[in-house]
């Protein structure tokens, strides 16, 4: 028998060499249940696209990068499998889409507007602090805090799209909601938008909490909305509860204690649905030869 | 029949396909994000049809909102997002048996330095649209002054061997003009209409059928006698074909009747 073949889209960030404990943990638990695994790691390259096609059996899209996007769409069109879906994971990427979704489902999220002229927002601006982010950044790059009209202009005008939401005024913490299936755990960490930045690249502190029934009920429904099983939100605890800020699909789980054998569980749940041809039992005589 | 264009600018046959609508009794509610400030919980499908026409990244994220909020798009959202991107319109084409030049991808324009050794290239950001961002690069010096701005595509340079030829698809029928570059003057815009040959259409109609849709735009070069297709666009200008508005505003309200039926296919499923 054919062992199930699952290949891991993945890039580096910060230039470190190596992906981050929680994917060691989980290959580590997926070869020994007999998968194969490739870890493809698109670095700087020249790549034919012509060349391209299906061979493995399930992609694992963790990456964000532009190429990873694009290769998942040219293996999405040819049938590959991937997790998440390629469809939900363009759309999480897009903060404006996913800002409307969300709100149509009932999930709680800061007042949002959009324009391709800053211009227009000066009546919000000056009811409200605003907070403005590319459609599609990430990590909160390119994020300006909007406190007065007046501050408009030291914005510098945008050559992409910007989401512009409400500032929810929190306790200087954000929490930090990381979703395995239908598992949810949750960190508290000091905001970046209050002043408290990352110092020398380096990650900010995250305190595992407890997650409380609003927060669990709002990620899971983020969940049912996004098509993404395996996904991180961050929110911020607001006077009127729990305000989603973000989405994203495949977080780091750093942080998140058995991370590593909860996500493996995942994937080989999912590289199994639908699947007849493939089952541990074949895969499991298979590793052992 | 209600019918939202989000659009950014209009060419004159756009206009005229506008009136032709309004007489039809199609009331059309104009859609320019750029220009106004969008709360987005006022954005809400209050048409039985979107023509998704501006290519601007703030056209498709309201279009991609409308169509998670059910709204059905010409063309269906999720394709034109897959359009918009290069490398998979590239990989899309080989797969139908389209000619393409060969392509490469990289982020440092330098990496395309030893593919100028076997001839010129192209130079495109992998998402574009209007010939934004196109440069023609002949030297590996000229590599150095590139900009750069994210995943590039390089694509062989063939001379064309005449005028370039556009070819346009409004629900299977093919309309070929050939068209002058670069542009000095309206006519030229207009270009000539010609008879396609069995070898363009068939081209043409393999581009439709691997992205499933009959309303596009194509840039082909014809470079030794063999045709390749350079861009494809999800809704093309249309201008110089032959009484554009009417076949235009034909499609549309085809498309409209059977969007208001519930007949239109609106989405791929994830």
């Amino acid at each position: 028998m054919r062992r199930a073949r699952l290949y891991f889209m993945l890039a580096f960030r910060n230039n470190s060499r190596s992906p981050n404990q929680v994917l060691v943990g989980v290959f580590d638990i997926l070869r020994g249940r007999g998968f194969h695994i490739e870890i493809g790691i698109a670095e700087r390259m020249l790549l034919r696209p012509e060349e391209l096609s299906v061979n493995h059996d399930l992609y694992i899209l963790k990456s964000h990068t532009d190429l990873w996007l694009s290769l998942a769409g040219v293996l999405h069109l040819q049938g590959a499998r991937l997790l998440n879906p390629y469809l939900p994971c363009i759309a999480a990427q897009n903060k404006i889409m996913t800002a409307r979704r969300l709100h149509a489902a009932g999930v709680p999220v800061p007042r949002s507007w959009v324009t391709g002229n800053l211009n227009l927002l000066s009546v919000v601006a000056a009811e409200r602090p605003l907070v403005m982010k590319p459609f599609d950044g990430r990590r909160g790059n390119g994020v300006h805090i909007v406190n007065e009209p007046r501050q408009l202009a030291s914005v510098p005008s945008p050559r992409r799209p910007v989401l512009v939401q409400e500032f929810v005024p929190g306790s200087g913490e954000e929490l930090k909601v990381y979703v395995i299936g239908s598992e949810v755990f949750a960190a508290r960490q000091s905001s970046a938008i209050h002043g408290k930045c990352a110092k020398n690249g380096k990650s900010l502190q995250r305190i595992p909490c407890p997650v409380s029934d609003e927060v669990r009920r709002i990620a899971l429904r983020c969940g049912e909305v996004s098509g993404l099983g395996l996904y991180g939100l961050d929110m911020i605890e607001g006077l009127d509860g729990p305000v989603v800020v973000d989405l994203n699909y495949f977080p780091s789980y750093r942080g998140v204690p058995e991370a590593a054998p909860l996500v493996a569980d995942y994937i080989e749940a999912y590289a199994f649905e639908d699947f007849p041809r493939l089952t541990p039992v074949e895969t499991a005589a298979a590793a052992g030869q | 029949m209600r019918i939202g264009v989000i659009l950014d600018w209009v060419n004159p046959v756009i206009g005229e396909t506008f009136r032709v609508l309004s007489d039809r009794g199609v009331k059309l509610d104009l859609l320019r994000p750029e220009e106004r400030m969008v709360d987005l919980a006022d954005l809400r499908v209050e048409n039985d049809l979107y023509i998704l026409k501006s290519g601007t990244e703030l056209a498709l994220s309201v279009a991609g909102a409308l169509h998670a909020l059910g709204a059905a798009t010409l063309n269906p959202y999720p394709t034109v997002a897959m359009m918009r991107n290069k490398i998979i319109v590239t990989r899309m084409l080989k797969e139908a048996g389209v000619p393409t030049p060969d392509t490469y991808v990289a982020s440092d324009p330098s990496d395309f330095r030893p593919l100028l050794e076997f001839g010129p290239l192209i130079l495109k950001p992998y998402r574009g649209s209007r010939g934004a961002g196109i440069h023609i690069v002949r030297k590996p010096q000229e590599l150095d002054g590139l900009k750069l701005d994210g995943l590039m595509l390089a694509q062989r340079y063939h001379p064309p061997d005449g005028p370039d030829c556009k070819i346009y698809c409004i629900g299977g029928r093919l309309f070929g003009i050939r068209r002058i570059w670069p542009i000095e003057k309206y006519e030229d815009k207009l270009g000539q209409p010609f008879d396609l040959s069995a070898e363009l259409r068939d081209v043409a109609l393999r581009c439709g059928a691997v992205f499933g849709i009959d309303l596009y735009g194509l840039d082909t070069v014809v470079s030794d006698g063999r045709p390749y297709v350079v861009d494809v666009q999800k809704f093309g200008s249309y201008m110089g074909v032959p009484d554009a508005p009417r076949v235009l505003a034909d499609y549309i309200v085809a498309a409209g009747t059977r969007a208001m039926r519930g007949e239109l296919q609106l989405s791929e499923s994830a």
